[in-house]
């Protein structure tokens, strides 16, 4: 029977998979960017599909470059906790184990990508609008809420955290990658919301 | 038997290669009607460099060629950069214009397109002085989707200044009454009627689109349409907006609505494209 991938596994079963994971000693450059490469390879394919109906090698570049940003503060902010761990995975490797936790957001970008193949390009602001927009907000917390268990698993089990200093390490890691993102993509367009709340 | 992950990244790589198969231009033979060259536009449109589009500035004018615009601007939220960047490309690639803008988000509580600006206008004005900040530098103000919210910002002053108002906004096929809305603020003054995707990468470019009435294919020409209000845009359920002239010029010519519609070139191997990626990619995340 075929075995499904860590990456699967660890949609369901983060605990065990992250236990069985964490021992192997992965090492390098290929180590360190293949889960981000295919996490920026489904990013390029869903603005692909959004943005063009298609997917197309110039645009699944184009959507890889616009959303590089992502897996570039994910790892720096990874860089600033890893720091306070002593522990037997090599960096690299802690970098692989982490964007496996990335599975539920790859599992939502394909669904919008689905949904967006199957209606028509009319229908689709209705999704942005309520009371469908509640059915997207709901699916974006469940998958943030998903996404952050599974990194618990893989600080607790594959980097052998206690449970207190995996939930710190994944407010501090998310904090510090979360607040980059949101300034670096919202850009000038927070300006006059935080002149607002100055006021 | 191959194994499960090979399948699937042959999927992925035979849909990624029907889908660039499928990538040409859409074919745009230049429109003349009444003495004026008819130019199909898209005036408020994001990318990713410096503001919150998924698409790259040269991604957006590659993208707006693919769907059939001979223009658009490229207008970040209180930002120039981005529009700079992709005029830039523009100018040495060639095809579509590529007109300097920003999209001015304002503590007083407007949105407003400035086309054709050279230097950053501040969001800290009211919306009447934003637009002479504007026309100082020989651009067109256009209110970004204005909504009964954002209405008490456009005042008498501004309304009298103002060159012209979205009234087709991918808003008006998701939000009850937004097209009313739209309406309405549009019959508060003499603006060009305009019809932009705000595209962010998540839809069609050029989903929205206005028709600009212009001497001839070139950045100037279209801001001197735009401020003789030498535009048609058609709008939801067919409705056709504008300079009634002009309206009724565009309305008995098939051939702008045809290509008023997104994707209208869309066909199989597209279909092929989307549907095997999304296959192939669950694949490789499942095997």
């Amino acid at each position: 029977m075929t075995r499904l991938s860590a990456d699967a596994r660890a949609l369901v079963s983060p605990a065990s998979t992250f236990r069985e994971l964490g021992p192997r000693r992965g090492t390098g450059a290929w180590v360190l960017a293949r889960r981000p490469l295919a996490l920026l390879l489904t990013i390029g394919s869903t603005v692909s599909i959004l943005a063009g109906g298609r997917l197309t090698a110039r645009l699944v570049v184009d959507g890889a470059i616009s959303f590089a940003f992502l897996p570039i503060f994910e790892i720096a902010a990874l860089a600033i906790v890893f720091r306070g761990i002593q522990g037997r995975v090599p960096f690299a490797q802690a970098v692989d184990l982490l964007f496996v936790a990335n599975g539920p957001w790859i599992v939502w970008m394909l669904a919008m990508a689905a949904l967006t193949s199957a209606i028509a390009p009319e229908d689709l602001p209705r999704w942005t609008a309520r009371p469908r927009l509640a059915i997207v907000a709901a699916a974006t917390a469940a998958t943030i809420v998903w996404s952050v268990w599974i990194e618990f698993h893989v600080f607790r089990d594959a980097l052998e955290r206690s449970r207190g200093d995996a939930t710190r390490d994944i407010l501090l890691r998310r904090a510090l990658a979360w607040s980059a993102e949101t300034v670096y993509f919202f850009g000038f367009a927070l300006w006059p919301l935080l002149v607002g709340m100055l006021r | 038997m191959m194994p499960p992950r090979l399948v699937a990244a042959a999927v992925l790589a035979a849909s990624l290669a029907a889908g660039t198969l499928a990538d040409r231009p859409r074919p745009r033979p230049p429109i003349e009607m009444d003495g004026h060259r008819v130019l199909a536009v898209d005036l408020h449109t994001h990318s990713s460099m410096w503001s919150d589009g998924a698409l790259t500035p040269w991604g957006l004018v590659l993208e707006a060629d693919r769907q059939g615009l001979d223009a658009i601007a490229i207008t970040g939220h209180n930002d120039l950069f981005d529009g700079r960047v992709g005029h830039a490309f523009a100018r040495v690639a060639g095809g579509v214009i590529v007109l300097r803008g920003e999209e001015i988000l304002s503590d007083p509580g407007y949105h407003m397109i400035a086309v054709g600006i050279r230097d950053r206008v501040s969001f800290r004005q009211t919306a009447a002085q934003a637009i002479d900040d504007i026309h100082r530098q020989g651009g067109i103000a256009i209110a970004a989707h204005p909504l009964r919210a954002f209405w008490p910002a456009y005042d008498a002053a501004a309304m009298e200044r103002l060159d012209g108002a979205e009234i087709c906004h991918p808003l008006i096929y998701g939000r009850e009454g937004a097209q009313q809305e739209l309406e309405e603020f549009a019959a508060r003054g003499p603006v060009a009627a305009i019809g932009s995707s705000d595209a962010h990468g998540t839809g069609p470019m050029g989903f929205c689109r206005t028709y600009v009435f212009a001497r001839e294919a070139s950045e100037s020409a279209i801001l001197d349409a735009l401020r003789a209000r030498r535009t048609v845009v058609f709008g939801r359920g067919g409705k056709v907006y504008g300079d009634p002239a002009l309206v009724r010029l565009a309305a008995a010519d098939a051939r702008l609505r045809e290509a008023a519609r997104p994707n209208a070139q869309a066909g199989a191997l597209d279909a092929i494209s989307r549907i095997g990626g999304i296959i192939g990619l669950a694949g490789l995340l499942m095997f």
